[in-house]
């Protein structure tokens, strides 16, 4: 039998009461099979975000339905999509959002803080994912001393070290330079191919370029490329 | 193994690494706190430490002292006089009297006489006709010299105890002169130094009962006279109740007995007022340093907003953030209480130990502090950790 799709939309819709009613995202209907890397292309305010806001579970849907890893999460309670969300996906973040006063592997180990791990195997885990984007060697350092890339590299690692299913990148190349751009789209292509599952949010042709298929959003639609 | 226990151990971790994060903020957020609960055990040390010295005092001085007015009245001329002749002795007997003795004072305009320092002064001076056992029971100590004796009053000669302003204006600094009073001889037995109680008969001068009743006049309603019994300690309720009988079993009703102070109560009263008042000043404090918190935790909230986004998107539920910031906002004050505590206990036993005292401090208020603080540190935390668990993730990321 085969894997579940990682992700399975059909007809989602998310309305923002107004007044006006603003309908942000309408009728997306698509599947991102697991192993896939999935680039998701279109201009500000054409409801990328509120897309990714959805399938990353932050936000719910007003109509249609969504299925994470065969589960259909519209009728859950909040409390098991955040364990969902927890246990399945990860993020990578335009911004990076690592904590200032605290260590690389301290950022790295903070997405496990809510798992239930003991203290001893957040660290180790937190080391292996440094080692997997290649910054076991910063592992003490300050984010104030790391660059770019090398931020953007530790958000990889807190993303990665809970071994999500599903790996949801807004902007992930927004603040770097190109060749910066490149090795973190290259590192971010090379976990696909380790099996993880991609779904890319950019304006970026360069960043959707690394993705095995593109979907172009605008005006709160989504169609296959 | 995975499990929630660890889930929250971590939380409490990630809540003691977050404090850590800003020592200047933390130690400046906990000051408030510090001073509230410094000055809540602060008070109540003190209060029990003054309180106990009050006792202390009262016990040694004024619970040892009992005062029998003259209530008769003589219709038939000015002269009242209920006590008997041999008073003294009569209340000498009862078992836990020290001393005891009848006195009444008069005012007249004296003539110093050329012994003065100022020649041909006159003066207005407080005479006060005293028995021996009336001094006595005063608890004197003297310059020079002492009391008169038995004799001197019986046979009704002409000494005098001066007290020291007296004395320095006749120019005295020994017993055993002659001074002029009223253009008589007397001869000064004692000049005093001090006296535990009735301080204004340091201004003037004493003179025996029996020498003075013709030369200044008999105890009248306006100036009647009064017995001072001092009595051993503990004993002078029981000597009270029993002072009127023993002085005129035959008419009670003309001895006005008036008991000591309770001193317990009376510290109890004074400490209760004490400790009332500087409690309601410490719990100010103390509301002063919750404010403080309350509004430093909302402000730090405010400033994490994103770090609670991105919490959020990382799988922390709603109740992980609140009880990440509950758990500052209580260490936060337990630590904040804890040295409070620490500096009201060194306030009280510096006070005690610059006035001589003893310090006093229930054992279970210093221990309660950092409770006390964790407390405060709990009810400022609700709110701004509230609101921290409702920050709207989406919201929080796209700042």
């Amino acid at each position: 039998m085969s894997p579940p799709p990682a992700v399975r939309l059909s007809h989602l819709g998310r309305r923002f009461p107004g007044p006006p009613p603003v309908d942000a995202l309408q009728d997306a209907t698509f599947t991102v099979r697991a192993g896939e890397h999935v680039a998701i292309m279109g201009p500000s305010g054409s409801g990328k975000s509120t897309l990714l806001n959805l399938i990353g579970l932050l936000d719910s849907a007003s109509s249609g339905v969504y299925e994470l890893d065969g589960v259909d999460v519209g009728g859950l309670s909040a409390q098991r999509r955040t364990r969902l969300r927890r246990d399945l996906i990860g993020f990578v973040f335009q911004d990076f959002f690592l904590l200032p006063a605290r260590t690389a592997w301290e950022n790295v180990a903070l997405a496990m803080v809510y798992t239930g791990l003991p203290a001893a195997q957040r660290r180790q885990r937190a080391m292996a994912a440094l080692d997997r984007v290649g910054l076991s060697q910063r592992r003490d350092a300050l984010p104030s001393t790391l660059s770019g890339g090398e931020r953007q590299r530790v958000a990889i690692a807190r993303a990665l070290s809970n071994d999500p299913r599903l790996l949801l990148c807004d902007e992930p190349t927004g603040n770097l330079d190109s060749v910066t751009a490149g090795q973190v789209m290259g590192l971010i292509a090379g976990l696909n191919r380790l099996g993880v599952t991609v779904l890319t949010i950019t304006h970026d042709l360069a960043t959707a370029s690394r993705a095995t298929r593109v979907l172009q959003i605008a005006d709160g639609r989504v169609r296959d490329q | 193994m995975a499990g929630r226990g660890s889930t929250w151990r971590a939380v409490w971790s990630e809540a003691l690494a977050s404090l850590g994060q800003k020592p200047a903020r933390t130690v400046l957020t906990m000051l408030g706190t510090v001073l509230g609960v410094g000055c809540f055990v602060a008070v109540l040390g003190l209060t029990a430490t003054a309180a106990g010295q009050i006792s202390t005092d009262f016990s040694s001085q004024i619970a040892t002292a009992v005062r029998v007015n003259d209530a008769g009245t003589n219709p038939a001329g000015d002269t009242v006089f209920s006590f008997p002749d041999d008073a003294e002795q009569r209340i000498a007997r009862l078992n836990g009297v020290q001393a005891g003795g009848v006195a009444w004072s008069t005012s007249a305009d004296l003539d110093l006489g050329p012994a003065a320092s100022s020649p041909a002064e006159a003066a207005r001076v407080t005479v006060t006709l005293a028995t021996s056992g009336y001094i006595d029971a005063l608890l004197p100590t003297w310059r020079s010299g002492g009391v008169y004796n038995r004799f001197q009053q019986d046979h009704r000669l002409p000494v005098v105890v001066l007290g020291p302003a007296l004395a320095n204006r006749f120019g005295l600094s020994q017993a055993g002169g002659v001074v002029q009073l009223n253009g008589l001889p007397y001869l000064v037995t004692g000049i005093l130094a001090d006296v535990a109680t009735q301080p204004e008969v340091l201004a003037g001068a004493l003179i025996p009962a029996t020498t003075g009743w013709d030369r200044f006049g008999s105890p009248t309603v306006h100036a009647p006279a009064s017995m001072l019994i001092r009595t051993d300690l503990g004993a002078a309720h029981q000597i009270a109740g029993e002072a009127a009988r023993q002085l005129r079993p035959d008419a009670p009703q003309l001895m006005a007995v008036v008991p000591p102070p309770d001193p317990p109560r009376m510290a109890s009263l004074i400490n209760a007022s004490m400790r009332n008042l500087f409690t309601a000043l410490a719990g100010l404090t103390l509301l002063i340093g919750g404010a403080a918190i309350a509004n430093t935790t909302l402000v730090s909230v405010m400033e994490r907003t994103q770090e609670i986004g991105l919490r959020r998107a990382l799988g922390a539920a709603p109740a992980h953030i609140i009880a990440q910031f509950l758990i500052e906002t209580v260490v936060l004050g337990a630590v904040a209480g804890l040295v409070g505590g620490s500096l009201g206990l060194l306030a009280v036993i510096a006070v005690a130990l610059s006035l001589d005292w003893t310090a006093l401090i229930d054992p279970w208020i210093v221990l309660a502090a950092p409770a006390i603080g964790a407390g405060v540190g709990l009810l400022a935390g609700l709110y701004p950790a509230w609101k921290a668990g409702h920050i709207d993730p989406i919201g929080a990321l796209r700042r």
